[in-house]
């Protein structure tokens, strides 16, 4: 029964029927085209025509069916509505170019001045200093428009070596649990549970280590081109970045009154005599 | 009582006044932006109203 169907690719590829001289021509072997055919028949229905002439006409028509061509990737471009969206730089080289990349690049690097995140210092011989390289990012509003255009400065961290650069990585995230539990909690004890977030939080955590990063590229500064950064506060990027952070969370709670759970290091709690 | 995890935070506390105190000296000392009651965290919603709180 199946048999007495041939397949319409023409209708269903619309493919152009002018070949175009450059282009190979790709003939599939025989067996392969067949089995193609077979496959389509059993798949989708709705392109299928009933030849009904005869049981041989499969075979007949497979031979002469027209080669596929080979189309261009612009064709398929032109043809497809591709969408392209306003590109973010790789690099600085590209960002550079535009102004609003320029101005997210001096803010960026504002933000580091206040933050009082390094020091030019001479490279000493014995020590090596971490790239730094400009990752750009445009964050977008809810409904799609541009909110703002995002360069952050990043630490190759890769490049980082054990012992020297860095000791310690771990840094405790939440569990899911903890979570859990914590809002169970204040369910039953009616409490409202607010939310705060962090802006930048890891620019936040101290170095315990003495890393050297590169001057960032297109901010060397003019006959001090050889000299580096100390790194006073961590980077996105360095490895100990998360674990930086926590260790300045977890100092600054303990010094308001906050005890950490034994059990969940992301758990903190702070007790006043009147309360449980 | 609060919880956080790299930089998002959420926390609680039977007593008012020490909840308010602890948010003005966390946004003292850190730059922060302030987001209310508590409606997204780690991928959890979260609707709240008197004596129960939802999540999905």
């Amino acid at each position: 029964m199946s048999r007495d169907v041939i397949c319409d690719e023409t209708a269903a590829w619309k493919w152009d029927d002018s070949v175009n001289p450059e282009t190979t021509i790709l003939e599939l072997p025989q067996a392969l085209e067949q089995h193609d055919v077979s496959n389509s028949q059993n798949r989708t229905g709705s392109i299928l025509q009933n030849g009904g002439s005869s049981s041989s006409s499969t075979n007949e028509s497979d031979s002469e069916t027209p080669p596929r061509t080979v189309r261009s990737l612009t064709d398929i471009y032109n043809s497809c509505h591709v969408a392209f969206f306003p590109g973010e730089p790789q690099n600085f080289e590209e960002a550079v170019k535009k102004k609003e990349w320029r101005k997210a690049m001096n803010e960026e690097m504002i933000s580091i001045e206040k933050n009082q995140t390094w020091k030019l210092v001479d490279l000493l011989k014995e020590k090596k200093a971490v790239g730094l390289k400009w990752v750009f990012k445009i964050k977008y509003n809810e409904d799609g428009s541009i909110q703002k255009h995002k360069a952050r400065i990043v630490a190759k961290g890769y490049s980082q070596q054990p012992g020297v650069d860095f000791t310690e990585t771990f840094a405790p995230v939440a569990r899911m649990e903890t979570i859990r539990i914590v809002l169970a909690l204040s369910a039953q004890l009616q409490l409202h549970v607010f939310q705060l977030d962090v802006k930048s939080a890891f620019l936040n955590g101290e170095l315990q280590e003495e890393v050297y990063v590169q001057q960032p590229p297109g901010y060397e500064l003019k006959g001090e081109e050889d000299k580096v950064y100390r790194l006073h506060k961590a980077l996105y990027g360095l490895k100990q970045a998360p674990r930086a952070w926590n260790h300045k969370i977890d100092l600054y709670l303990h010094q308001n009154g906050f005890s950490r759970s034994q059990s969940e290091p992301s758990l903190y709690i702070k007790k006043k005599e009147e309360d449980f | 009582m609060v919880c956080f995890s790299v930089d998002d935070l959420i926390y609680a506390g039977t007593s008012k006044n020490m909840v308010a105190e602890f948010k003005t000296a966390m946004m003292r000392e850190f730059e922060m932006s302030n987001l209310g009651l508590m409606r997204y965290f780690l991928g959890i919603q979260v609707k709240q109203s008197p004596g129960k709180i939802f999540i999905s």
